[in-house]
C-alpha cells in the first residue's frame, strides 16, 4: 500500500470516517482477517473481500482504483512522494468506504434494484477466484505478484462487464464526488477538533441523505454478519440474502424519496447515457427487486446470469468514472487515440493497474452475448477449467499443478504470451512517478522477450558473473536458488532481474538494480566475451526494453533504490575508464583526477587548429546492411512497429528534437518509440525520457548537505551523466539548452557556486594528507577524506565542463549565460589563487585542474570573441604561469613529485598560450569581439619575449627526465609556436609597432625547433606505420555498442590513447608548417627562401605522403565514427602543407623553378585530401579547389592541352557539392578565425547522414565525378538550378572538362583498386546524360549524343584503357565484382542514396540506351559487359542474353578491352562456370544463331561455359547431350572447332592478352581425346556427323 | 491538366514531315530518322525488322519524350547499303509480312465462317427434321 494516496474523490469526511472505523475495529491487517461488509452494500466492497488463504502467503488487499488514481494524481514533478504507511489499516479500508458511498448513492437511485443479488453472487465468485488463484499463480511471481494478480482478477471480473464506450464524460454522477480543483485531494487534518466538527457536519448531512451515511457505519458494526453467509453454504444463507435485498431496497426507496424529481431525472438520464442501451432495456423490463426476493434461489450462485452482469455493470460505473476522469487529467498517451478519445478505458478495468496499458488487441473485449454464454457455463460448473476460461484466460496454466489436483488441463493452448515470459511487474503504485511525463511502464505485449534468444537463459549471480547454466549440481543452499521459473538452477536471468527491479520490496529492487548495473558494465567491457556480450546487449535493448525499465526505476522514492538506479544508469551511459580527461569523471570524491593518468585525451585534443573543438559522441551510424541485420534480429511482433519508427525518423533525432517547440509532442511518444530510439541513440533516448528533469530534482532536493540525501558519489555520477548528455549530439544538447535551463542553473549552483574556495582543510586532515598523499590507496585515509569532503563541498570540475560543452554547442548560450549571467567572472576566483597555496597535494591537484578547466572555458569563449575583458583580470598572472613552466635546470633528474608539479605548470602554460593565441586573433581585428573593441593589440602580444625565451628552454629540455613528459613538452612547444604564428600572421612590415628586426629575433629563437633533432624525432615517431596498423586491428576487433559511442571496451583504450598521442605530435608539425607559411609570407630576404626550402624538404614530403595514406585508410574504416576526430589533425597537416606550398612557391612560378615531382606530389595529395575533408572543413575544400584543383595554373601542368576555361566550367559544380553557402561561411569563420561569426565549436563526424545533410563532406573518392552526377540527375540537381546566369557552357563541355579532371587525377595518382568501380559507374552515367541537358527549353540544339562527341569518346576510351585487363590488374582481392559495382553505384551520389534506385534498374536503363542510340559504340559496349560476369545474379544475364538478345551482335568488344573488375583478370568474368541450364541455353542459342561471333568477348564467354558444361561434367549429362547435339548439327565449322577444342583447364589469371591463343587446344592428341569423348557421349547420329566434320581427329 | 490534346496523337503538325532523316556526321552510313506521330508500336516493329537485315550494323529506336508523339530510329549499315534503303526495304518487308498476316487472317476468318455456316445449316436441318421442336434462338 505504499503510495496509496487519497483518492481525489474522497473528501475529508470519508477519510475521517475511515479513521474512525479503524480505531473502532482495532483489527490488525493480515491475511487472516475476514472482514465483511454490511449487508446493504456487501456486493460492492471489493476491497475487504474475504480471502481464504490456504498457505501463509502474505496477502495485501489492494484497491484497484486507488492505485490507479493515486499514481496518476502525482503529476507535479517536484513533489516529494508521499510517505508510505505500510500496513496501515486505515488506508486499506479507505477506498472501501468511498466506494460504498458512491455506489450506495448511485445504486439507490436505480429504479430496478436487482443489483444486489448479483453483487452477492459476485462475491462468491470472487471467493472462488481467490482459490483458483492459489492454483494458477504466475511462475515468476512470489508473493508480490500474487497480490497484484488478485487485483487483476478483480479486473477480469470487471472486464466481463460489457461497457459502453464512453464518448462524453459526465463527472457529475451522483453529485457527490466533484474532482478537486487542484487535482489533489485536500489535505487531511486529523485533529480532534476537526474530527468533531466533521462529525457534526456529517450529522447535518445525514439528515438529508441518511442512506449515504449508513453503509459506512454498518461496515464497522457488523463485519461478522456478512462473514457468515459468504463462507458457509448453510441454511441461514437465504434468509440473509433476503435481508440484504430488503435493506437495499429500503435504502433505495429512502434515497429516492430524499431526492427531488429533477434530481431523479438527472440521475436517470446520466445513468442511461452511460450504460449500454441493451442493458438499460433489460433492466427496465425486469421486476423490481423486492418482488423477486422470494424467488426460489437456494443459493446465490443460481441467480440468473443477466442479473449478474447488470450488477457488475452498475458496480463498475462509479469506478470507471473515477478512472476516466483521472486518466483524462493525466493525459496518458497510452489511452488516447489520435483524436483524443479515450479508447481503452474498458480495458483498464480488465486487469489491475499495472496492466492497464495492455493493448486491446491481445484479448478483445468480449461482447455481451459472449459474456452471457460463458457465464451460463460457469454457473453450472465448479470446474476450475471452466473458471479458468472465464476469468483467467490471460494467465498461464500450470499443468503439473492441475494434474496434481486431478484435473486434465484443457487441450486448447491458452494465450500465455506476454505474461509468462515478460518480466513485467504489476505494481505501479509503489513507484510513483515524480515527473510530469507519462510513466514509461511498458506493457507486457510490447516487450515480450523471445525465449529462444541466446541471452534469455543466461543466469547471473549478484556480482553480475555468469553462472554456468548446466551447473545443476550447485547445492540449493548456495548459488541463489529461488522460486523463479527454474527453481533448480542457480542465479537470476535478465528477465527475472527486470521483474524484480519493480518489486514492491525496496531492498529487492536495490539488489536487482545493482546486479543489473554490474551486468551492464561487464557487458560493455565485453567481460563475457564479445559474442555473449552482444547477445546480452541485443536482449536488453531489442527484447526486454531494459532502458525503459531503468529509466522508470530512478523515479523511486526510496533513496537506496534511487542510488542503485543511478549506478545502473551510469554503468549504461558512462565510460568506465574515461579517456576524456583522465579519470576525473568517475573519481568518487570531489571530482579530483587520480594522479597516474593526468593528461587525458580530451586535453590532448584541445589545442587543435581550429581551437578547442569538442566532439559529438554520437553513436556510429548504421550502414545499409547493418540496419537490415538489426531488423532481422528483433522479434517479429516488435519488428513492424520498430521498422515504422525507424523509417519515420531515420536521421536519428536531428530534426525531431530540435523542431519540438515544447513538451507536448514529446509526451505523446510511446514507450515503443522510446525503446526504438534507445536502439539507435541511448543518450538521446534517456534525455527524451525526461531523465534530466529527474536529475535536476535529485540535485536540488536530495543532494548532499540535506540530511539523508544522496551521497557525493551518486551526485558525481549524476553530474557525469549530465555531462555525457551535453556532448552526445547536437540535437540533444540543443534540447537541453531549450528545455533544461533550470537544470544548468542548479548544476552551476551545486558544483561551483555553493562550494568552498580556496580549498581548506581541517588541521588533522591536512597532516594525514601530506603524509599519505603518495599512498592514496590507503583505505582509511580515503574514507576520512571522503567524509571530510562531504562536510565541506569542494568545487566540481564537471560543473565547468558541462558549461563548456554547452558553450561549445551554442554561441547564444555562451554569450547570454556564461558571460551574461556572470558565470565567467565567477570562475575567476579559481585563477587568482595559486594552486601552490593549497594545503595538500590533493587540493593542489584539484586547484590546477580547476584552473585548466577555467582557462579552457575562457578559450572557448575567446573563440567566439566573447569575454575578452577577462584578460585584464588575469593579465598579471600570465607571466607567472609562463615562467612557472620554464625549468632551466641542468638536466638532473628530479623526484616524481617535482615532475608532477612541473607537468601541471606546463599543462597550464599550454592552455594559457592557446588562450593567448585566440586573443591575438581577436585583437587583430577589433570587430571580431563582442562587444567590439574588447581587447587591444598590445595586450595579448606583450608576452612574446617571454614565450620566445621559453621556447629556447623547452627545446633544450624537451623529453628530458627519460621522456616522462615528452608529449607535454611537444604540446607546449606547439602552442607556443601557434601563439607566435598568430602574431606574425597579422604582422605588418610597414607598420610602426613592429620592426623587421623583431620578427627576425623571434625567427631565430624559433629556428632551434627545427635545426635540432626534435623535429626529426617527432616525424620519426609519426612515420612508424606498424603502430597505426596495429591500432586499426585493435579497433576492428573490439566492439562498441551501436547505440552508444565511447570507449569502454578495454581494447579500445590503447589505440585511442595512441591516436591521441599521434594527434599531439601531428599538431606540432602543423604548427611548424603554419609558422613557416606565416614567416615565408613576410618576404624577408633571408627568411622566405629558408621557409620554402623547409616546406619542400624530403622529410616533410615523406611525412605528408604517409599522413595522406594513413588518413585515407582511417577515414575509410571509421565511417561516421567519432574517432574521425583524431584523423582531423592529419587533414590539417596536409592542408597546412598544401597552403604553404601554394603561398611559398606559387605554382605559376614553380613550373620552371622546382622539380616536377613537387607538383605531382602536391596534386596527388590535393586529390586525396579533397576526398577526406570532414564536415566543417568546407572552407578548406573551397580553398583547395580555388588554389590547387581549379587554379588557372594548375591544369597547365596536366599532361594534355586544356582550354583555359576548365575551372570556369567546373567551379560551380564542385562548389555546390562542397556544401551550402551557410555552411561554407560558418566553416570559413572558424578556419579564418572570424570569431564573431562562429556559432558553434563542435565537430560533428556524422553530419553527412540523414535525408537532408547540411554538409556533403566528406566527399569521398568520387568527388571528381560530381559534375557528371549533377548532369545525370538534372531534374533534381541543385547545382544546375543555381548555375550563374552567365554560364554558357553546354553539357558536353562539362563532361569534357570533368573527363579531363579524371584523366589528370589518373595521371597523378593512378587508379586505386577500390576506385575502379566508381569510375566505371561514372563513365556509365555519362552515356545516360541527356544531350540537351544544359540548354534552355525552346533553344534548338542538335540532338547529338554526348558520348559520340569526339573529345568525350576519346577521353572515355582513354580512361577505360587505363584499367582494361590487358593493361592493369589490381594486386589485392576485393569484394565480388557485382557487389562492388552495386555498392559503388550506391555510394556514387547523394541523389541515388536518396532515391534508393537499385543498380539493376540503372543497368536496364543503360542497356536500353545502348540498344536505342549507341550505334554500337565500343566504349558503351565495354561498359555494358562487367555486370554480365559469371558471379553476377541471373537477372543481368537474362536481360542481355535473352530479353535483349538482338543487341548481342552489337557488342563488339575484344577481350583486351574488358575493364578490370577484380584481381583475376579475365577469370573474374568467366569463373565459376555457369551451372544454370537456362542461362546455358541462352548461350547456346546465341552461338547457334550467330548473335555472338568471334572475336567478341561474349562469344568466348559463351564458348567457355558451354565447353565446361560438356567436358567438365559440372552440368547434368542430359543437358550436355543437348548441347552436343545442337552444336554438332547446327554450328558451322569454326564455332564447332572453338567449342570442341576449348581449353577448359587453363586458368586465365594473370595471363596477358592476347588471351585468344590460350583458349583453344592446339595439341593434336588432346584434340583427339576430346573428339573421342564426344563420340562416347553422343548418339550414333551425332557420332556420324562428328566423324564427317573432323575426320582427322577420329581414330 | 496540361496534357496535350488527344488529336496530337495522330495529326502531324504544320510544316513537318511524317518521316525526316538526319545523316550522322560522325559515322559513315548512319542516319537518324524522326518519325512523327508514331510510338513504340511502329518503332519496335521497325527496329526488329531492321535488325534482321544482315546489312544493318545497328538499329535502335527511342521515344525521346513521352508526351511528344514521335520516335527516332537510328540506323547504320554496311557501306554497300545506306540507311534509307535499309529502312525502306524494312518497311516494304514489314508491309508484306503484315499483308500476308492479314490475308491469312482473313482467309481463316472466311474459312471459319464457312464452317460455322455449314454447321449452322446442319443444325437447322437437324432441328427442322426433328418434329415437335421449335427454333429457340435464346440458347
Amino acid at each position: 500500500m505504499r503510495g496509496a494516496r487519497p483518492n481525489p474523490q474522497e473528501t475529508d469526511d470519508d477519510l475521517l470516517r475511515q479513521q474512525e472505523e479503524f480505531l473502532l475495529t482495532g483489527v490488525k491487517p493480515s491475511a487472516k482477517v475476514h472482514r465483511r461488509q454490511p449487508p446493504s452494500v456487501g456486493g460492492f466492497t471489493r476491497i475487504g473481500t474475504p480471502v481464504k488463504v490456504a498457505d501463509n502467503a502474505h496477502v495485501e488487499p489492494i484497491s484497484t482504483s486507488v492505485s490507479v488514481s493515486s499514481q496518476e494524481a502525482l503529476t507535479g514533478f517536484g513533489e516529494t512522494p508521499a510517505e508510505a504507511t505500510r500496513g496501515d489499516h486505515e488506508e486499506i479500508s479507505k477506498p472501501t468506504a468511498t466506494r460504498q458511498s458512491h455506489f450506495a448513492r448511485s445504486a439507490s437511485k436505480l429504479e430496478s434494484s436487482g443489483a444486489l443479488a448479483a453483487a452477492h453472487r459476485e462475491l462468491l465468485e470472487r471467493e472462488k477466484q481467490a482459490k483458483v488463484e492459489e492454483v494458477t499463480g504466475d511462475p515468476n511471481a512470489p508473493a508480490v505478484k500474487r497480490v497484484v494478480d488478485f487485483n487483476s482478477n478483480l479486473g477480469t471480473v470487471m472486464g466481463q462487464v460489457a461497457e459502453k464506450d464512453v464518448v462524453k464524460l459526465d463527472f457529475n454522477l451522483g453529485g457527490i464526488s466533484k474532482p478537486h480543483q487542484t487535482g489533489f485531494p485536500e489535505p487531511v487534518h486529523r485533529s480532534e477538533f476537526a474530527r468533531r466538527r466533521a462529525k457534526a457536519k456529517m450529522k447535518e448531512a445525514t439528515n438529508g441523505q441518511e442512506s449515504a451515511q449508513e453503509p459506512a457505519t454498518r461496515d464497522v458494526i457488523a463485519p461478522m454478519a456478512i462473514h457468515q453467509p459468504l463462507t458457509s453454504t448453510g441454511d441461514g444463507h437465504v434468509s440473509n440474502a433476503d435481508n440484504i435485498y430488503q435493506q437495499i431496497h429500503e435504502e433505495n426507496i429512502n434515497r429516492l424519496q430524499s431526492m427531488s424529481d429533477a434530481e431523479i431525472e438527472q440521475e436517470r438520464a446520466s445513468l442511461i447515457s452511460s450504460l449500454n442501451p441493451v442493458l438499460v432495456q433489460k433492466l427496465m423490463n425486469r421486476k423490481p427487486l423486492v418482488e423477486r426476493e422470494a424467488a426460489p434461489s437456494s443459493s446465490p450462485t443460481s441467480i440468473s446470469p443477466s442479473g449478474g452482469d447488470i450488477s457488475r455493470n452498475l458496480t463498475s460505473s462509479p469506478t470507471q468514472k473515477a478512472s476516466t476522469q483521472a486518466s483524462e487529467e493525466d493525459d496518458m498517451p497510452f489511452e488516447m487515440n489520435s483524436d483524443g478519445e479515450i479508447v481503452s478505458i474498458p480495458k483498464m478495468r480488465r486487469r489491475s493497474s499495472g496492466h492497464r496499458f495492455e493493448s486491446l488487441s491481445s484479448s478483445p473485449k468480449p461482447n455481451l452475448a459472449q459474456l452471457v454464454e460463458v457465464k451460463g457455463e460457469t454457473e453450472s460448473a465448479d470446474d476450475p477449467i471452466a473458471m479458468y476460461k472465464t476469468y483467467y484466460r490471460d494467465v498461464p496454466i500450470e499443468k503439473e499443478k492441475l494434474e496434481w489436483m486431478g484435473i486434465n488441463p484443457p487441450s486448447k493452448k491458452a494465450p500465455t504470451k506476454g505474461v509468462t515470459s515478460s518480466p513485467l511487474s504489476n505494481e505501479v503504485s509503489t513507484t510513483p512517478t515524480a515527473s510530469p511525463l507519462p510513466s514509461p511502464i511498458p506493457s507486457p505485449v510490447m516487450f515480450s522477450p523471445d525465449p529462444q534468444h541466446p541471452a534469455f537463459n543466461l543466469r547471473f549471480d549478484f556480482y553480475g558473473a555468469l553462472l554456468d547454466p548446466a551447473s545443476k549440481s550447485v547445492p540449493v543452499h548456495k548459488g541463489l536458488h529461488h522460486h523463479g521459473a527454474n527453481p533448480d538452477l542457480p542465479g537470476y536471468t535478465i528477465s527475472e532481474l527486470l521483474h524484480l527491479m519493480r518489486s514492491q520490496v525496496p531492498s529487492q529492487r536495490v539488489i536487482a538494480l545493482n546486479t543489473m548495473g554490474r551486468i551492464i558494465s561487464r557487458m560493455k567491457a565485453a567481460t563475457y566475451g564479445v559474442e555473449i556480450s552482444r547477445n546480452i546487449y541485443e536482449f536488453l535493448i531489442h527484447q526486454a526494453g531494459a532502458v525503459v525499465y531503468l529509466r522508470s526505476s530512478i523515479d523511486d522514492n526510496h533513496i537506496a533504490v534511487v542510488v542503485a538506479s543511478i549506478n545502473a544508469l551510469a554503468a549504461w551511459m558512462l565510460e568506465d575508464t574515461d579517456c576524456y580527461g583522465g579519470r576525473s569523471y568517475f573519481s568518487t570524491y570531489g571530482g579530483v583526477i587520480a594522479e597516474e593518468d593526468t593528461w587525458g585525451v580530451d586535453e590532448k585534443l584541445q589545442p587543435m587548429t581550429r581551437g578547442g573543438d569538442g566532439i559529438w559522441m554520437r553513436p556510429p551510424h548504421l550502414s545499409r546492411t547493418q540496419v537490415g541485420q538489426q531488423s532481422t534480429s528483433s522479434t517479429l511482433d516488435v519488428k513492424s512497429s520498430r521498422a515504422h519508427v525507424n523509417l519515420e525518423d531515420e536521421d536519428d533525432d536531428d530534426e525531431e528534437l530540435t523542431t519540438d517547440g515544447n513538451h507536448a509532442p514529446t509526451a505523446q511518444e510511446t514507450v515503443m518509440q522510446q525503446a526504438a530510439r534507445a536502439e539507435r541513440n541511448l543518450v538521446s533516448a534517456f534525455v527524451r525520457m525526461h531523465l534530466l528533469q529527474r536529475f535536476q530534482y535529485l540535485l536540488e532536493t536530495w543532494a548532499p548537505g540535506s540530511d539523508g540525501g544522496l551521497n557525493a558519489t551518486a551526485c558525481d555520477l549524476i553530474m557525469r551523466m549530465i555531462e555525457r548528455c551535453t556532448r552526445s549530439s547536437r540535437s540533444t544538447a540543443e534540447f537541453i539548452l531549450k528545455h533544461h535551463q533550470p537544470l544548468i542553473d542548479s548544476v552551476w549552483d551545486w558544483s561551483i557556486s555553493e562550494t568552498q574556495w580556496p580549498l581548506l582543510d581541517r588541521a588533522e586532515d591536512a597532516s594525514t594528507d601530506s603524509d599519505t598523499s603518495q599512498s592514496s590507496g590507503n583505505q582509511t585515509t580515503m574514507k576520512s577524506r571522503r567524509r571530510f569532503q562531504l562536510s565541506k563541498k569542494w568545487p566540481r570540475l564537471l560543473g565547468i565542463r558541462i558549461i563548456r560543452n554547452l558553450a561549445q554547442t551554442s554561441r547564444v548560450f555562451a554569450r547570454d549565460v556564461v558571460v551574461g549571467k556572470g558565470y565567467m567572472d565567477h570562475l575567476l576566483r579559481f585563477l587568482l589563487i595559486s594552486p601552490n597555496s593549497m594545503v595538500h597535494l590533493e587540493a593542489k591537484t584539484l586547484a590546477f585542474q580547476l584552473q585548466i578547466e577555467t582557462l579552457r572555458l575562457y578559450h572557448v569563449l575567446a573563440n567566439y570573441g566573447l569575454g575578452c575583458h577577462i584578460l585584464n583580470d588575469i593579465f598579471v598572472n600570465i607571466p607567472g604561469w609562463i615562467s612557472d613552466a620554464i625549468y632551466d635546470g641542468d638536466g638532473a633528474t628530479v623526484d616524481v613529485q617535482e615532475l608532477r608539479l612541473r607537468s601541471w605548470h606546463k599543462r597550464r602554460a599550454i592552455v594559457t598560450l592557446t588562450l593567448l593565441e585566440s586573443y591575438v586573433h581577436n585583437a587583430a581585428d577589433n570587430h571580431r569581439t563582442e562587444p567590439e573593441h574588447g581587447i587591444s593589440w598590445a595586450q595579448p602580444t606583450s608576452f612574446l619575449s617571454s614565450v620566445a625565451e621559453g621556447i629556447d628552454v623547452w627545446v633544450r629540455h624537451c623529453g628530458e627526465n627519460n621522456g616522462a613528459y615528452f608529449l607535454v613538452d611537444v604540446s607546449l612547444l606547439a602552442s607556443a609556436i601557434a601563439y607566435i604564428t598568430a602574431w606574425i600572421s597579422y604582422w605588418n612590415p610597414s607598420g610602426l609597432d613592429h620592426s623587421a628586426e623583431e620578427a627576425k629575433t623571434i625567427w631565430t629563437s624559433m629556428e632551434k625547433i627545427w635545426t635540432g633533432d626534435l623535429l626529426d624525432v617527432v616525424i620519426g615517431a609519426l612515420l612508424m606505420v606498424e603502430e597505426a596498423e596495429k591500432n586499426k586491428k585493435e579497433y576492428d576487433e573490439s566492439w562498441e555498442l551501436p547505440n552508444l559511442a565511447g570507449i569502454y571496451h578495454p581494447r579500445m583504450i590503447p589505440p585511442i590513447k595512441q591516436a591521441a598521442n599521434r594527434t599531439v605530435m601531428v599538431n606540432m608539425i602543423v604548427r611548424v608548417l603554419q609558422a613557416w607559411d606565416a614567416f615565408g609570407r613576410l618576404e624577408l630576404e633571408d627568411i622566405t627562401p629558408r621557409c620554402r626550402e623547409l616546406v619542400q624538404s624530403d622529410v616533410i614530403i615523406a611525412l605528408n605522403l604517409a599522413a595522406a595514406e594513413h588518413a585515407q585508410s582511417e577515414v575509410r574504416s571509421a565511417q561516421n565514427h567519432w574517432r574521425l576526430a583524431f584523423v582531423r589533425q592529419e587533414i590539417y597537416l596536409l592542408f597546412a602543407w598544401c597552403q604553404a606550398i601554394v603561398t611559398l612557391s606559387p605554382l605559376s612560378q614553380v613550373s620552371s623553378e622546382t622539380p616536377q615531382s613537387i607538383i605531382r606530389i602536391n596534386a596527388s595529395i590535393v586529390f586525396d585530401l579533397m576526398a577526406i575533408l570532414q564536415p566543417g572543413d568546407e572552407y578548406m575544400a573551397v580553398w583547395l579547389l580555388q588554389h590547387c584543383v581549379l587554379s588557372p595554373c594548375m591544369p597547365r601542368s596536366f599532361t594534355r592541352d586544356t582550354s583555359a576555361s576548365l575551372s570556369d566550367i567546373l567551379r560551380p559544380f564542385y562548389r555546390s557539392t562542397v556544401g551550402y553557402p551557410s555552411r561554407l561561411s560558418a566553416s570559413e569563420a572558424s578556419c579564418r578565425r572570424l570569431n564573431n561569426k562562429i556559432t558553434e565549436q563542435m565537430f560533428d563526424c556524422g553530419a553527412n547522414r540523414g535525408k537532408f545533410p547540411s554538409s556533403r563532406l566528406p566527399l569521398g573518392p568520387n568527388w571528381i565525378y560530381c559534375p557528371i552526377d549533377e548532369l545525370y540527375h538534372a531534374t533534381s540537381s541543385r547545382a544546375l538550378r543555381e548555375l550563374p546566369s552567365d554560364y554558357t557552357s553546354t553539357g558536353t563541355d562539362v563532361i569534357v572538362a570533368t573527363l579531363r579532371m579524371i584523366e589528370a587525377s589518373i595521371g597523378f595518382r593512378g587508379i586505386p583498386a577500390e576506385e575502379t568501380n566508381l569510375l566505371l559507374i561514372a563513365l556509365m552515367k555519362i552515356h545516360l546524360v541527356q544531350p540537351n541537358v544544359l540548354t534552355l527549353a525552346g533553344e534548338d540544339e542538335s540532338e547529338e549524343e554526348i558520348f559520340q562527341f569526339k573529345p568525350v569518346a576519346s577521353l572515355i576510351e582513354h580512361c577505360l584503357d587505363q584499367f582494361s585487363i590487358s593493361r592493369w590488374i589490381p594486386p589485392k582481392a576485393s569484394t565480388p565484382a557485382l557487389e562492388a559495382l552495386d555498392k559503388a553505384f550506391y555510394d556514387s551520389s547523394f541523389y541515388i542514396q536518396k532515391s534508393g534506385k537499385p543498380f539493376y534498374q540503372f543497368y536496364q536503363d543503360f542497356a536500353a540506351a545502348f540498344a536505342s542510340s549507341s550505334f554500337g559504340d565500343r566504349s558503351f559496349a565495354r561498359l555494358l559487359i562487367p555486370p554480365l560476369c559469371s558471379k553476377s545474379p541471373r537477372d543481368y544475364k537474362d536481360l542481355i542474353w535473352n530479353d535483349m538478345n538482338d543487341i548481342l551482335r552489337l557488342i563488339q568488344v575484344h577481350i583486351e578491352e574488358l575493364p578490370t573488375i577484380g584481381p583475376h583478370g579475365y577469370d573474374d568474368y568467366v569463373s565459376p562456370p555457369e551451372q544454370n541450364t537456362t542461362i546455358l541455353s541462352y548461350y547456346l542459342t546465341a552461338l547457334v544463331e550467330k548473335r555472338v561471333q568471334r572475336p567478341s568477348v561474349l562469344y568466348w564467354v559463351a564458348i567457355h561455359h558451354l565447353a565446361h558444361a560438356t567436358f567438365s561434367k559440372t552440368v547434368n549429362a542430359e543437358f550436355g547431350k543437348i548441347i552436343i547435339t545442337r552444336l554438332v548439327s547446327k554450328a558451322d565449322e569454326g564455332l564447332l572447332e572453338d567449342w570442341l577444342f576449348y581449353n577448359t583447364t587453363t586458368s586465365f589469371r594473370g595471363l596477358t592478352p592476347p588471351l585468344t591463343q590460350h583458349f583453344v587446344i592446339l595439341d593434336p592428341t588432346r584434340r583427339k581425346e576430346r573428339v573421342a569423348r564426344i563420340q562416347d557421349a553422343s548418339s550414333p547420329d551425332v557420332q556420324k556427323q562428328v566423324v564427317a566434320r573432323f575426320p582427322m581427329y577420329v581414330e | 491538366m496540361n496534357a496535350p490534346d488527344r488529336f496530337e496523337l495522330f495529326v502531324i503538325p504544320e510544316g513537318r514531315k511524317k518521316v525526316s532523316m538526319t545523316p550522322d556526321t560522325k559515322l559513315p552510313n548512319a542516319a537518324t530518322f524522326t518519325i512523327e506521330r508514331e510510338d513504340h508500336t511502329l518503332g519496335n516493329l521497325l527496329r526488329m525488322q531492321l535488325l534482321k537485315d544482315p546489312r544493318v550494323l545497328f538499329a535502335g529506336y527511342k521515344v525521346p519524350h513521352p508526351l511528344e508523339h514521335n520516335f527516332i530510329i537510328k540506323v547504320q549499315t554496311i557501306p554497300s547499303c545506306s540507311p534509307e534503303i535499309a529502312l525502306g526495304e524494312a518497311i516494304t518487308e514489314l508491309i508484306q509480312e503484315i499483308g500476308t498476316l492479314k490475308n491469312k487472317f482473313e482467309m481463316d476468318v472466311i474459312r471459319q465462317k464457312a464452317e460455322e455456316a455449314k454447321t449452322a445449316q446442319n443444325d437447322e436441318l437437324q432441328t427442322a427434321l426433328r418434329p415437335g421442336t421449335t427454333m429457340d434462338m435464346d440458347f
